[in-house]
């Protein structure tokens, strides 16, 4: 749509050309991208996973596969993220993505002779990532001459074909799917931190999700570098001003397949991640094409292209079974009826909708505008003589991370 | 002649005409999709992913209606009715606050209202498949001891579409509204400077989408879907794969694409397996794409440096 | 009449206009002159309501005559058109033909003249009758897709296009951007005749300050954002200084 206040050409008069707010305005455009040093960034993350996996030992063992489980999702919101986020290609398929994975390891394990081996279940993620980064790359050709609403049509035509094609898979278990033994760490993992002369023991409900939550961890590492790479950087100018991009010499296409290929495999270490928990997969359950829909909840209501909004949509992923009973006890709808079996749709999107319509920057974004008044507000309270003119970068009032090209 | 006819009838019930009625029957709900996904698209700039939701919603209310013992023409405009108006409303609620904003808000917001509308849908309506009832006969002809895939209902589903397709082409190509309309699509700030109030074409556009919808709606449901929450998902993405092979700027193209379509699976079922023609809409929108991204039919071009 | 007072437009912090007034009369060219970037746009696009007016007010003032009493009486109808709606500006009479022309390329010749006339109360077949005798060019053509037409045709068919609803004002934006010279001085003297004619209320935007001099009856000169000259257009015209630095023209 063309906006009639989109000004014309003839309007680059500025009023007052202060240098400091041209400062302002360099800075407010860099805001997001702001790196952190690399070291920080790497404690920091790796400090936060130790600190949640620490969690799950004051969780009850009812909990902590929900926990291990939005740990999963997190990964494969991560993955989204940087499809939509950072290179500007919004993907509603990313479900299909998680399925792929999914199966990929579960049929590892379930063909292999040490089927019960912890060791299969590390190769079985890795076959995971590789066959999710293949899917992704067959995917991505098509997806890297496609825009906008093209591209996530044919997105979810991907997610709703792969469910019905893997059914017809013989070795895939039919509509019945495949079970997967609950994850077990090898004998002397257990050992080393189960210490038998204090009578210290990790409960084995808790040992998957600790592991799941610790690969998460992992995964935000690698993204977190990935968002501040040369790689992240172009991804980010395709996004912006894809002319742009080009001219200065970014191979267009090649960014937009190789974006899949990333969300892709981090879709699929999800999907593996979360199978390794739940222990069961078929082309119904959990990956149907609604769940691309709630991948993408979760994103938007974290906040896109972030990894703090990755890391909400986990917990939210999480809790959502306890909030929603808490609220519908609250409210008076029973659980047996229709309405209360619908509460987590009609809530997730009812949310979906309002958090567009009224904070398109998700619960990240509106967190970063607070502290921006908040910081504004001490400002000016700090210096209220030094009126400066306001600062025509602010960054805050862009609406979803995005800014397609028009 | 009694010779010309047999022949006649030995054609009409042959495989090959057989496969045809069937993919036509088929065909003729992906176009009315296609063409409803594509008048939104011309006009907003919006891809409608909550389009079968909204129909499925429109023909559950003339359901209700059907079940306090309304005829069932009345039901028909009644659901027709809603969708109209809830086409208007979306518009007017959903979307106009996200014009000029990131593409991906309005995606985002569609598929928002696919999940609510569902959700509230089966709150009220449960999940089971309830049957809806046709005003015609859906037995097959008999021609002589042959069996035609053809009956009154299949006839009037044809007629039906055809008068949307033509009533469509007419409104848009040779009335007043229509020129209105295509300007607020096209250039919708000359359109405001000539004095159309783009914003009422806007909304408009969006009624008379919705209203093609619901009747595609109506055509699956009271055909041999039955009626329930999630019977026009997958119709939707054959949908948006027709539009999307037609150009999505293209109301004759996303026609032709579905028609296209819907004959071509079937075609694939019969000779070769129902597994290949599940994935054949994926297929073919993935070959077109490949070739023309911006459709068959589009006149648009992509943007180049 | 249209009667603009202290006039500011913002693009955020980005001032394009700033306190501008002047007065064009009915009846009589008003060119409009200045540098890329002078505002001159920005003023044409507030005045239909395109963007937003931060400060001022743009009045149009239609004198007509009414029968009070059997005896004919003079009335002045003013609208304040700061906060009225793009098209019920154009419904009051204003034609705007923006720049880069605005045709749409999708609709034939036909097509776009009918949309032209149609928020307007005047009769199709004659309105285009009119037009056809006014751009004999256009009845030519008239089933070709504005696609298809020159430069200076499709500037004919924006301009028809606003004249077929019988404007009492029009607006006019760079209509010799990209027109060869020829064309241009033409496309001049057919403004000028229509303004004659019709007595119409022409504002007319231009940087090429030569050729609108020469048919302008008044002339206010723009400089980022501020009227730096506002006098008829001889004495406009022969102002070696606006000429100079404003205006870009060098001496003969």
């Amino acid at each position: 749509m063309s906006t009639p206040t989109s000004p014309p050409h003839d309007a680059t008069h500025v009023e007052q050309p202060k240098v400091s707010s041209l400062k302002k305005f360099a800075a407010g455009s860099r805001g997001v991208i702001r790196a952190y040093p690399s070291a920080t960034r790497i404690v920091s993350i790796t400090l936060l996973t130790f600190l949640a996996i620490l969690a799950t030992f004051y969780i009850s063992d009812t909990q902590n596969p929900a926990i291990g489980e939005g740990a999963a999702v997190a990964v494969a919101v991560l993955g989204l993220t940087w499809l939509t986020g950072w290179s500007g290609q919004v993907s509603l398929g990313n479900s299909g993505f998680m399925m792929v994975g999914a199966y990929t390891a579960s049929l590892w394990i379930n063909h292999h002779p040490s089927a019960t081996q912890p060791s299969s279940y590390g190769i079985g993620l890795v076959l995971a990532v590789a066959v999710g980064a293949v899917t992704g790359l067959i995917l991505g050709l098509p997806a890297t001459r496609l825009r906008g609403p093209y591209l996530a049509g044919m997105t979810i035509a991907f997610a709703v074909v792969i469910p019905s094609f893997i059914q017809t898979l013989s070795f895939a278990g039919g509509s019945g799917g495949l079970q997967v033994f609950a994850l077990t760490p090898p004998q002397w993992f257990v050992n080393f931190f189960n210490d038998q002369e204090y009578g210290y023991q990790i409960a084995n409900a808790q040992w998957p999700t600790d592991i799941v939550i610790a690969i998460a961890g992992f995964s935000f590492l690698i993204m977190a570098n990935l968002f501040h790479s040369k790689l992240g950087r172009s991804m980010r100018m395709v996004r912006d001003n894809d002319v742009a991009a080009e001219l200065a010499g970014i191979n267009l296409p090649r960014m937009r397949a190789l974006a899949f290929v990333i969300s892709a495999s981090f879709g699929a270490l999800g999907g593996a991640l979360f199978i390794y928990i739940a222990n069961t997969i078929t082309p119904e359950e959990p990956f149907q094409f609604t769940f691309g829909i709630t991948l993408l909840t979760l994103m938007v209501v974290g906040g896109i292209g972030t990894l703090w909004g990755a890391a909400i949509a986990g917990v939210v992923f999480a809790y959502q079974g306890p909030w929603i009973a808490w609220l519908s006890s609250h409210v008076g709808i029973s659980s047996t009826t229709n309405l209360g079996q619908q509460m987590p749709n009609i809530l997730f999107s009812g949310i979906l909708i309002l958090t567009m319509l009224l904070a398109p920057r998700g619960i990240v974004g509106g967190i970063q505008d607070l502290v921006r008044i908040v910081k504004k507000l001490l400002a000016s309270s700090a210096s209220r003589s030094e009126t400066s003119p306001e600062s025509p970068s602010d960054n805050a009032s862009g609406d979803a991370a995005t800014h397609s090209p028009s | 002649m009694i010779a010309l006819l047999a022949s006649l009838d030995s054609f009409l019930s042959s495989r090959i005409m057989t496969d045809l009625f069937y993919g036509l029957a088929l065909g003729v709900i992906y176009a009315l999709v296609a063409l409803s996904l594509v008048i939104i698209w011309q006009s907003t700039h919006v891809l409608n992913f909550a389009q079968g939701a909204m129909a499925t919603f429109a023909t559950f209310v003339g359901m209700t209606q059907l079940d306090r013992g309304l005829n069932w023409w009345v039901c028909f405009a009644i659901a027709i009715l809603f969708g109209f108006l809830f086409g208007g409303f979306t518009e007017r609620v959903l979307i106009r606050p996200l014009y000029g904003k990131p593409e991906i808000n309005p995606i985002v917001v569609m598929v928002g209202l696919l999940g609510l509308l569902e959700a509230i849908g089966q709150t009220f309506w449960s999940s089971s498949t309830r049957n809806y009832p046709a005003p015609f006969s859906q037995d097959y002809w008999q021609l002589h001891g042959r069996l035609v895939a053809l009956s009154a209902w299949v006839i009037f589903e044809f007629f039906l579409a055809v008068v949307i397709m033509v009533s469509i082409l007419i409104l848009f190509q040779f009335t007043n509204i229509g020129l209105r309309l295509r300007a607020a699509a096209l250039a919708p700030e000359v359109a405001r400077l000539l004095g159309v109030r783009v914003n009422r074409m806007l909304t408009l556009g969006w009624m008379i989408a919705s209203a093609v919808g619901t009747i595609a709606a109506i055509i699956v449901t009271a055909g041999t879907g039955g009626l329930n929450v999630n019977v026009m998902d997958a119709f939707f993405v054959s949908g948006f794969i027709a539009a999307a092979i037609g150009g999505l700027d293209s109301p004759v193209g996303a026609v032709i694409g579905g028609i296209v379509l819907g004959v071509t699976t079937d075609f694939v079922r019969d000779y070769w397996s129902g597994n290949a023609a599940q994935l054949t809409p994926l297929v073919a929108l993935l070959v077109v794409l490949m070739i023309r991204p911006e459709g068959l039919f589009s006149k648009s071009t992509t943007r180049r440096v | 009449m249209i009667k603009v007072e202290n006039l500011s437009v913002n693009y955020g912090a980005v001032q394009a206009l700033r306190d501008v007034s002047f007065t064009a009369k009915t009846g009589v060219i008003t060119a409009v002159l200045g540098a890329n970037g002078a505002g001159k746009t920005s003023l044409l696009r507030s005045m239909s309501g395109l963007v937003k007016i931060a400060n001022g007010s743009i009045t149009i003032e239609d004198a007509h005559t009414v029968m009070v009493d059997g005896h004919p009486q003079s009335a002045v109808e003013s609208h304040e058109l700061r906060g009225m709606k793009t098209e019920d500006i154009a419904r009051l009479g204003v034609g705007h033909v923006p720049e880069g022309r605005g045709v749409i390329a999708e609709f034939t010749v036909e097509e776009n003249l009918r949309l032209g006339a149609l928020s307007s109360k005047v009769n199709l077949a004659e309105g285009l009758a009119r037009q056809f005798e006014q751009f004999p060019v256009l009845g030519e053509r008239r089933k070709q897709y504005a696609s298809t037409l020159s430069g200076g045709e499709r500037q004919m068919l924006a301009m028809a296009r606003a004249l077929i609803a019988e404007p009492k004002v029009l607006l006019l934006d760079e209509p010799s951007l990209g027109l060869a010279p020829l064309v241009t001085a033409d496309m001049m003297a057919t403004i000028r005749q229509l303004c004659e004619s019709q007595g119409l209320t022409v504002i007319l935007v231009e940087q090429n300050a030569k050729s609108a001099l020469r048919i302008a009856h008044d002339a206010v000169v723009l400089h980022i954002g501020s009227v730096v000259a506002a006098a008829d257009a001889a004495t406009v015209a022969a102002d070696d200084q606006l000429r100079h630095y404003y205006l870009g023209l060098v001496q003969e």
